[in-house]
């Protein structure tokens, strides 16, 4: 049976695991929930922690790097 | 005569990006809007067509963008006696001046689960975004929205984030925010108005309900200062420095309060760069260059050599 992938997203209060989460997204590649914007109101886990605790593994995407003040409209 | 907006309500969009007005406009002119932009049963509508023929048959004027809003819609259609509403009046000079001008308006459609049977559609929620292409300006527009039906919960009325307006971002730069604490969505009545800051971060709900939604936008711009347009008099004076973390238990609910209530969403170092961006967003709009709350402002800006 292939693999699916299952992502999570969370980001949290603090740049540390144990710090709250403040936003969260997941994205569920075996096509048996589809989630979407707007849809909880309540993380999946209190804090990133808890998320390592209940199995999940951890990497870490590319963060949002605002752009640079004065070249906000240049493209690369 | 219109009505401004207290200081309060200034207080409370600088600090949101928002404003509600519920049931400003009454239930008259709600159905000569829908009567006008033809809204029938919807076992009668076909999406594509429903909207070919609001723009074929309704009285929405095509506006360049730039035009005045001061006679942009046709003499007593609803809009024009939406915009000639004392407390529209007011709430729009009190934020983007006299004389502002139409950047782009929409009717917004959101079409309920039923129209996506049967189609590869697959019915989402809309993501996140800023109406902004990065805009760094401390001017700013506002957009109008007017409910023309009551929004029930599961019609999935706009999604807001308050408190995000002045965090700069490239419109769906942050769509990978999925959920946001303190995200709300708008449920109101008929005749809502509400009013966001153009930098405020939101998207549509979904549309669970077996009814049609519209959301009428209006985006307008200032052509002057925007300063202490609410209070043409000059009245407003900042308040007194007070005693920072060690204080007594005090109830009373300042302008100073309202403009740094924190935000669910804010993360625990940046929060304070959100009080600094308030704190200078009200300078903006005062145009006092040397106000300061609690001592933000004073702590940095002191260099003493």
């Amino acid at each position: 049976m292939t693999k699916r992938q299952q992502v999570l997203v969370l980001y949290l209060k603090m740049p540390t695991l144990e710090a709250e989460v403040i936003s969260w997204a997941t994205f569920d590649g075996t096509g048996k929930e589809l989630h979407m914007t707007g849809d909880s109101e309540e993380p999946p886990y209190p804090t990133g922690l808890d998320a390592l605790l209940d199995g999940w593994r951890l990497f870490q995407a590319s963060q949002a790097i605002p752009e640079t003040p004065g070249h906000e409209h240049k493209t690369s | 005569m219109e009505k401004l907006l207290t200081t309060e309500q200034m207080a409370e969009f600088a600090s949101s990006g928002c404003l509600f007005f519920d049931e400003l406009i009454n239930d008259e002119i709600n159905k000569e809007f829908l009567s006008d932009i033809g809204h029938a049963s919807n076992d009668k509508l076909d999406v594509k067509k429903h909207f070919e023929n609001i723009k074929a048959t309704s009285s929405i004027p095509r506006i360049p963008a730039g035009s005045a809003l001061k006679n942009a819609y046709p003499k007593n259609s609803p809009l024009e006696k939406i915009f000639q509403n004392d407390i529209v009046n007011g709430i729009i000079k009190s934020l983007v001046g006299s004389d502002p001008v139409i950047d782009h308006q929409f009717l917004h459609l959101t079409f309920p689960t039923k129209f996506f049977e049967n189609t590869n559609v697959r019915q989402m929620s809309q993501q996140n975004h800023q109406d902004n292409t990065i805009d760094p300006r401390n001017t700013f527009d506002i957009q109008f929205f007017y409910f023309p039906t009551e929004v029930t919960k599961e019609m999935g009325g706009t999604r807001y984030i308050p408190g995000t307006h002045l965090r700069i971002v490239n419109e769906f730069g942050i769509a990978r925010c999925q959920n946001v604490k303190g995200q709300k969505h708008i449920v109101c009545k008929a005749g809502t108005i509400g009013i966001f800051h153009s930098g405020l971060w939101h998207g549509a709900g979904i549309n669970f309900s077996d009814t049609l939604r519209y959301m009428f936008k209006v985006r307008l711009k200032a052509t002057e200062k925007q300063e202490l347009l609410w209070d043409p008099e000059r009245k407003y004076k900042p308040l007194p420095n007070r005693a920072l973390y060690w204080t007594d238990e005090s109830k009373e609910i300042t302008i100073n309060d309202i403009l740094m209530q924190p935000y669910p969403w804010q993360e625990a170092d940046t929060h304070r760069l959100d009080k600094i961006n308030k704190i200078k967003f009200w300078r903006y709009l005062t145009g006092n260059k040397n106000l300061d709350i609690d001592y933000w402002m004073t702590r940095i800006e002191k260099e003493l050599y």
